[in-house]
């Protein structure tokens, strides 16, 4: 062991001005956000004077990024020097242990980070006890915690960097397996409505997976902050299972890490990498999704651009023109199995349909994708969206025997004014149980350079785009007058000039993916926007 | 004691050594020879440690070199040894000394002397010679018991070819050590090495004492009134015959004397022996093997 503290303290002393370089990097960046970030009106609800932790994570971000930064980048420039033979041949012969090597260097990253992240969390520390923000007891587990969440990623950083046998590969494949989990749970969704695994994280955790970690740690810190005690964190108490999972996996990262080094052979160093959860397997598993999400719009161009681009990863990772068997392989079944599925998946649908229908004999599905003949039904007749000027661009229906239907439309506008009066007619509608758009009411909508979009709820079925001049609504309706919503309230907005900003905003969505029914409260017009509102 | 006991290594589906049995004996020397592509420094690599051998096992002092005890009585110093852009001499030296603990300063700075070198000098301003000058320096003053030496003379001029031989020889008459060097330079290894160990065709293809194999060959140049015919030295021990009209030069393995002898009953104007080196049966040994014909 005496050459393993022997080692540890040089490799120590030899990364001090990499330690000092980067705590000055993570001290100036934290510096120039942490006064714009952290301050009351970005950490408590404007309305209600609380804690809002969905308000706060928004503007916590910079120190998340932060994060990320510091465990990719600081595993990658401790370890890169196993990617070079001229280092191993000197390195390996050393009279040290892989595994205590391995463990040297994974020690010296950790403690790198530790200088950094310190430095910024002080920065914010500061800040939050020189404007007297939160309860101050909180800073010490949130310290603790975020370091720990840290950690755990580093770890995963730690072992996808040194599995791959050239620098490239390893900042590939540990920037690539960012994004593949959530990728892997959001594009199916995505392309088949039916295939509903509850609320999909926003796109920010799409390109930055481990932020769901921080961000969750992080804010809830915060909110333990804000309350009186000060002391209980929710998150590692009611997530204790995903920390726990976490953790797990971290822990199986940390052996394969060092299994890696035990096993790896020097000279596979600089050589194409040939890890199994490296770029061979990362090129057909984004190839697949990347394909399968291509087919959904009908593009020949795009199709073809992506079988281009699984060959290309090929060619970079082979370095060479000149591919083995197992790629041509490989990219053709990757292709096979991404068609096959696509072809596949509206079959189980249908089959699902059927099943449902069996159970259920009075339960009936229409959706009618050519709009030009979508005939309003039986109780808008009198008072259809196209008597307003609008043009329905998509159109389902529910309903059973007894009448109980449920409608989801989405509706382009010719002219602003033609939308206001149909809004108000809903409104008006939405208070009388007889009218004939009773239960009916608008969800938010947006409008971006001149295509409109839909904003994406769970009946919406997808998001649509269109040419359309006009906004879109989307209309639902239920007999009961309830509406499985996503949303506690939606706030539809727009400029009075112009239609060619409106935006939509939908607070509040339901935590952890989990969907309730909620009854509509109201729909309030205001001179500058249209509030609906939902029962919690 | 160094043992390398039927060891096969390869690189994917390209078999490099194939069933290698090698001892390097304490207080020695051994010159690792063979032509280019041979496993030469594979098989450096695998005896260091860089490597871990596919089959077969190495020994060092009775234990594997797989174990990390084993490796601190060994150096080895690759063709091309790490340094970032920012080492100098100095620095390397503190990192060898994490793992030598024995490693003497006083040493290393009277070799850098010796080579006109500076410790305090960044590593990446230095030639090839320069850095595989202030490598040797950091090997022989870490004082292995072993040291494994790739591509020796490779980059160092006359004069620090002979410092550094000498520096050798003290290692190994004062400081007991062992030291296996692979070198393309013939006649320098044929100066100090004890033995041989001749990689070719994937494996050890001849070993042994260094001046016992070149003793056993003789060369001498012949001239002859008329030109010989094809077959006159058909029925002699000939390793090469090369003939330019009436001069030839012939390698013979045997006694020189009696060799000597034999030529004469051949009736030639002139017999003169000449002096027999390794890097000549060197060539001689890997072009019989078929190597470019």
């Amino acid at each position: 062991m005496k050459t393993f503290f022997r080692y540890f303290g040089y490799r120590l002393k030899d990364s001090t001005l990499r330690t000092i370089v980067v705590s000055l990097f993570s001290f100036f960046y934290t510096m120039s956000w942490v006064n714009s970030s952290i301050e009351p009106a970005n950490i408590y609800n404007s309305e209600t004077g609380k804690y809002d932790k969905e308000v706060a994570n928004c503007y916590l971000y910079f120190f998340y990024i932060l994060l990320i930064v510091l465990v990719y980048v600081i595993p990658m420039m401790e370890l890169s020097r196993f990617k070079n033979r001229r280092n191993l041949d000197t390195l390996y012969f050393f009279p040290l242990s892989r595994t205590k090597l391995a463990l040297v260097h994974y020690l010296v990253g950790i403690l790198q980070f530790l200088a950094a992240y310190t430095l910024s969390f002080g920065v914010v520390a500061f800040r939050i006890i020189e404007i007297s923000l939160l309860y101050q007891s909180f800073l010490i587990p949130c310290y603790l915690g975020m370091l720990f969440s840290s950690l755990l990623v580093y770890t995963f950083v730690c072992y996808l960097f040194s599995s791959e046998n050239t620098v490239f590969d390893g900042v590939v494949t540990s920037l690539w397996w960012i994004a593949l989990p959530t990728l892997v749970y959001l594009i199916p969704q995505t392309i088949h409505s039916s295939l509903d695994f509850g609320e999909p994280s926003g796109f920010w955790y799409v390109l930055f997976g481990p932020m769901i970690l921080f961000g969750e740690v992080f804010a809830s810190c915060f909110e333990s902050g804000a309350s009186a005690t000060g002391d209980a964190i929710d998150y590692f108490k009611e997530e204790w299972y995903m920390l726990l999972i976490w953790t797990a996996l971290a822990g199986l990262a940390f052996f394969l890490y060092l299994r890696t080094f035990q096993k790896k052979g020097a000279e596979k160093a600089g050589a194409p990498s040939s890890s199994p959860v490296g770029l061979q397997f990362l090129i057909p598993a984004w190839g697949y999704l990347g394909f399968w999400f291509v087919l959904q719009l009908d593009s020949v161009i795009l199709i073809f651009m992506t079988i281009l681009s699984i060959l290309i990863g090929y060619f970079i990772l082979r370095r060479s023109f000149k591919l083995k068997k197992k790629d041509l392989i490989c990219t053709a079944l990757t292709i096979f199995l991404a068609l096959t599925v696509f072809l596949a998946v509206p079959e189980v649908e249908r089959l699902i349909e059927r099943i449902a229908s069996e159970k259920d004999p009075d339960y009936t599905h229409v959706t009618t994708p050519n709009f030009d003949e979508v005939e309003a039904p039986v109780f808008l007749q009198g008072c259809t969206p196209k008597e307003f000027g609008a043009t329905i661009t998509r159109f389902s229906s529910y309903s059973d025997k007894q009448g109980n239907v449920d409608v989801y439309m989405a509706l382009s506008f010719s002219e602003k004014e033609l939308m206001m009066n149909y809004l108000d007619l809903l409104r008006a509608d939405a208070a009388d149980p007889n009218a004939p758009y009773s239960g009916l009411y608008a969800l938010s909508s947006s409008l971006i350079d001149g295509h409109t979009t839909l904003f994406s709820t769970k009946y919406t079925l997808d998001s649509i785009a269109t040419p359309a001049a006009g906004c879109i609504l989307t209309i639902s309706r239920r007999n009961d007058k309830k509406c499985i919503m996503e949303c506690d309230y939606g706030v539809i907005s727009y400029s009075k000039e112009t239609l060619t900003v409106i935006q939509s905003y939908c607070y509040g969505s339901f935590e952890r993916g989990a969907v309730k029914d909620v009854p509509v409260l109201a729909t309030n017009y205001f001179p500058n926007g249209y509030e609906v509102s939902f029962k919690e | 004691m160094i043992e390398v006991k039927n060891l096969n290594h390869s690189f994917g589906k390209h078999q490099v050594l194939e069933n290698i049995n090698l001892t390097l004996p304490e207080h020695t020397v051994m010159g690792l020879v063979g032509i280019n592509g041979a496993g030469k420094s594979t098989l450096l690599r695998l005896i260091s440690g860089v490597y871990a051998p596919q089959s077969g096992e190495i020994l060092i002092d009775g234990i594997k070199n797989t174990d990390e005890n084993a490796r601190k009585v060994l150096f080895f110093l690759p063709d091309d040894p790490y340094y970032t852009i920012y080492t100098t001499g100095n620095k390397m030296f503190e990192l060898y000394k994490v793992f030598f603990p024995a490693m003497d300063k006083k040493l290393f700075l009277h070799y850098l002397d010796t080579f006109k070198l500076k410790a305090s000098k960044p590593i990446r301003n230095f030639s090839k010679g320069m850095r595989r000058q202030l490598y040797i320096a950091l090997a022989l003053s870490a004082k292995p018991k072993y040291i494994l030496l790739d591509e020796a003379f490779d980059g160092l001029d006359p004069l620090s070819r002979l410092a550094f031989k000498h520096a050798i020889n003290v290692a190994v008459e004062e400081g007991g050590a062992s030291v296996l060097i692979s070198s393309h330079a013939l006649r320098e290894l044929e100066d100090f090495c004890d033995s041989y160990v001749l990689i070719d065709n994937k494996t050890v293809a001849s070993s042994g004492d260094l001046a016992e194999k070149v003793n056993r060959y003789c060369k001498f140049q012949l001239a002859f009134k008329e030109p010989p015919a094809e077959d006159a030295f058909k029925g002699l021990p000939a390793l090469s015959v090369e003939q330019t009209g009436r001069f030839v030069r012939i390698v013979l393995e045997g006694d020189a004397e009696e060799m000597k002898e034999a030529l004469q009953g051949l009736d030639p104007v002139v017999l003169e022996e000449m002096p027999m080196d390794f890097e000549e049966l060197f060539i001689h040994e890997v072009k019989e093997r078929g190597y470019m014909k």
